[in-house]
């Protein structure tokens, strides 16, 4: 089977040659996904038939000739009969379309696809999901089409009880409705019957409303009862004709709906079938109504999820430290010994593997167990719901505050990988809400900075790892707020705010073995994307731990204080000085910082690793590396000191593709001056925590 | 007040679809279809697309994306769940 365009952009079969007559009549389905439409197609059809893209996409359709039908079109002037074109098009809800294949169907649907202006439209409707499938039908109609109904499912939609009458429905509907089952082929000659005399003699219009507004008092106190206008909604809408023309759908539909159920009541407003009932039963509260009313509320809900947060930190660090010891015991030990024994070669080979790499691989390594356990329990809370009821809390607070709930979404995201976010701020409608949102999403806490506090907190305050944790998303929350303040209250001024809702799903009970497969997925992935980052970025720190710039060593048999990065390092450490780390291990870490948060803990490892390589069991372990040297640059504060790392680290520059993601999106001025405002208050909270640490 | 911003107050309030089905008195393939109308619109975002490891579909690694998007452990997760 052959298949092209023609020269104005047409539908063409080269073996039929169907679209070479545009007079043939032409029949488009009509339906919302899985409705039936190809079966009913091929059923159709049969094998006359092709699948093309419609023009100017890459979307798939599927053309036809209805197989003994034969019709004349309307409109183009031929009198001779003529095989009936039949087009398959795509399953859509709306005409509405969000996606390319809605798009083709609301097209066609318009008259502006490859065939023309459709002669009939024959729309599916799902007796089991009647409403979508009317709403549909709705806006088919009320496009100008004519279109004839082919009620399906019928059979499913008995056994859940629901008797759709078609004599009843066309009766509502003033068109013609056949029932079919294209599976076997019931009611297909009775729907190409009705579809032939459609095409012959036409249909009558579907007894939508008029264009007036079915409910249009706005107010007013003489509308009638059952027209009950409650006043505007808080939402600050430039209500256009679209939202007019679908509300009269809505209304329309229910209507229908209610006529045929036999609940019929007189419409009040509009020229519909049937409204509002003004007398509704009172609303069942379930369980989980009463949950949402306590999770939802604005005075409970955040202390709700602070609870919740607080908890799963508790919960990740006090189970996952054991795991975390082991895996690094392993690395460190047996793993370590098993590389130095097998490496042949000269000194620096095992420097550089064992010291270098290893040391930093295995530390993150380390990490996998706390990721995978944090990874799970944000799946189990986004799998369960409650995730959609602390943004729904969190975008409720940043209203009150004055910023836009919108930008909330970016930020939620943010908490997980700042670079998503940034990337989730093209969804918002306004380039300046955007910028605004991008400035704020690299004071999210993504999970790379949690390494950081781990490895912190459980060596400075290992009695309250998990809350010093929660603190730093606390401080993190606090920065984005402030932020957006600030910001709001100066150069975003004029930013307008735009009406958004965050729809809640149900609850559901959390699948395990997805969530499982999530978490592990995610692990993996950190562990493969974070180790080959680290990788890279430690062989580089390697280098120029290598090379020396002063006392007249050997290359990579230098002492890291003379080494071209030790000295880098210890030129800027005084700058922290104020802040309690004034130390060239803290801050050579924050400068490979710069590349990626994973790396901070890789490259303490591997800076006392390669400083001491020969003497770890008279230095201790990493921690106790940590505290010797917080507490010699502090003076005895190494807490305050620890405290201010990691607000330093939560405040300062995530990640080079941050950076490199901004300056795409927003430009090199806005992200080089995003980069010293950050710095700048990443440097002021670091020596505040401090200053304040050490008076405690 | 019409039966769309009805629709809109009541996710605004934080229902679910059928707990606005059932406050308003209406089919909940209705509430949904008019949930969706929202959602089309830009006014009302559903939580499964914005949010968690299923809010970064708009990131994936394919031609075009960023190729920063590349790194995105979220992002590559996804993608791994729905093509295996």
């Amino acid at each position: 089977m052959t298949s092209c365009h023609d020269a104005s952009g047409g539908l063409v079969d080269a073996r039929t040659g169907l679209a070479a007559d545009p007079s043939a009549p032409s029949v488009v389905l009509v339906g919302n996904p899985n409705v039936g439409k190809s079966t009913l197609f091929n059923a159709l059809t049969g094998a006359r038939q092709q699948v093309t893209n419609a023009p100017g996409t890459t979307v798939e359709v599927q053309l036809g000739t209805w197989r003994g039908l034969v019709g004349t079109a309307s409109g183009a002037g031929a009198d001779e009969p003529a095989a009936v074109r039949v087009l398959d098009l795509p399953g859509t809800y709306s005409l509405l379309a969000r996606s390319p294949d809605e798009r083709v169907t609301a097209e066609t649907v318009a008259g502006r696809g490859a065939l023309g202006v459709p002669d009939l439209a024959v729309v599916l409707v799902e007796a089991g999901a009647l409403s979508r499938s009317l709403y549909l039908l709705a806006q088919v109609a009320g496009a100008g089409q004519a279109l004839v109904v082919a009620l399906t499912m019928t059979d499913v939609a008995a056994t859940r009880g629901v008797h759709v009458d078609p004599e009843r429905l066309a009766t509502l509907l003033g068109v013609p409705v056949v029932p079919i089952d294209p599976r076997t082929g019931t009611g297909l000659d009775r729907l190409t019957r009705v579809v032939s005399d459609a095409l012959t003699a036409g249909v009558p219009p579907v007894l939508l409303p008029d264009a007036a507004p079915a409910c249009a008092c706005n107010g007013d106190a003489a509308c009638e009862p059952g027209c009950a206008c409650d006043g505007p909604v808080d939402v600050d809408l430039d209500l256009d004709a679209e939202l007019a023309s679908a509300d009269r759908l809505f209304t329309w539909v229910d209507g229908v709906q209610r006529a045929l159920a036999g609940r019929e009541v007189t419409g009040a407003c509009g020229a519909v079938p049937g409204a509002s009932s003004p007398a509704r039963p009172a609303p069942v509260r379930t369980w989980s109504d009463r949950v949402d009313r306590v999770l939802l509320d604005p005075w409970f809900g955040v202390p709700v999820f602070l609870a919740v947060m607080w908890a799963l930190f508790q919960l990740a660090t006090a189970v996952a430290a054991p795991l975390m010891g082991a895996v690094s015991s392993l690395v460190d030990g047996p793993v370590a010994s098993g590389v130095r024994a097998a490496l042949p070669g000269p000194h620096w080979v095992e420097s550089f593997v064992v010291d270098g790499v290893l040391a930093g691989v295995g530390t993150v390594l380390s990490f996998a167990p706390l990721m995978g356990i944090m990874f799970l329990a944000i799946a189990l809370l986004e799998d369960s719901g409650y995730l959609a009821r602390a943004a729904f809390v969190a975008d409720r607070a940043m209203r009150a505050i004055g910023l836009d709930g919108r930008a909330m979404l970016p930020l939620v995201v943010g908490f997980g990988c700042n670079l998503p976010a940034l990337a989730a701020t093209r969804t918002l409608p306004n380039a300046r809400q955007r910028l605004l949102t991008g400035l704020l999403v690299p004071y999210t806490s993504c999970a790379a900075r949690l390494t950081v506090y781990i490895l912190l907190a459980s060596v400075f305050f290992p009695a309250h790892a998990g809350t010093a944790i929660f603190l730093m998303y606390v401080a993190s929350i606090t920065l984005v707020v402030a932020g957006g303040l600030v910001l709001r209250a100066t150069a975003f001024r004029d930013l307008r705010r735009e009406p958004f809702v965050l729809a809640l799903p149900a609850y559901q009970r959390p699948r395990v073995r997805a969530l499982l497969l999530s978490a592990w997925v995610r692990v993996r992935m950190f562990v493969t994307d974070a180790g080959r980052i680290i990788v890279i970025t430690l062989a580089v720190v390697w280098v120029l731990m290598a090379v020396p710039v002063t006392g007249g060593h050997q290359i990579a048999d230098v002492p890291v204080a003379d080494s071209l990065y030790g000295r880098a390092a210890l030129a800027i450490s005084p700058v922290f000085a104020p802040a309690g780390f004034d130390d060239w291990h803290a801050s050579a870490a924050l400068l490979t910082g710069f590349v990626a948060k994973e790396v901070v803990v890789g490259s303490f490892a591997q800076s006392y690793a390669v400083d001491a390589p020969t003497d770890a069991a008279v230095a201790g372990d990493l921690g106790s590396r940590l505290r010797t040297t917080f507490e010699s640059s502090s003076g005895g504060h190494a807490g305050a000191a620890a405290a201010a790392f990691m607000v330093f680290v939560l405040a300062y520059t995530p990640c080079l593709a941050t950076v490199a993601e901004q300056r795409r999106l927003f430009g090199s001025s806005w992200t080089l001056s995003a980069l010293g405002v950050q710095l700048a208050i990443a440097w002021t909270a670091a020596v505040v925590v401090f200053q304040l640490g050490r008076l405690m | 007040m019409s039966m769309l911003t009805d629709v809109l107050r009541e996710a605004r309030g934080g229902a679910t679809t059928d707990r606005i089905a059932v406050n308003l008195g209406i089919d909940a393939g209705l509430a949904e279809a008019a949930v969706d109308h929202w959602v089309r619109l830009g006014i009302v975002s559903r939580s499964g697309d914005v949010l968690g490891g299923a809010g970064c579909h708009g990131c994936e690694p394919t031609p075009g994306r960023s190729l920063a998007c590349a790194g995105c452990v979220f992002a590559r997760a996804i993608s791994f769940l729905i093509f295996p």
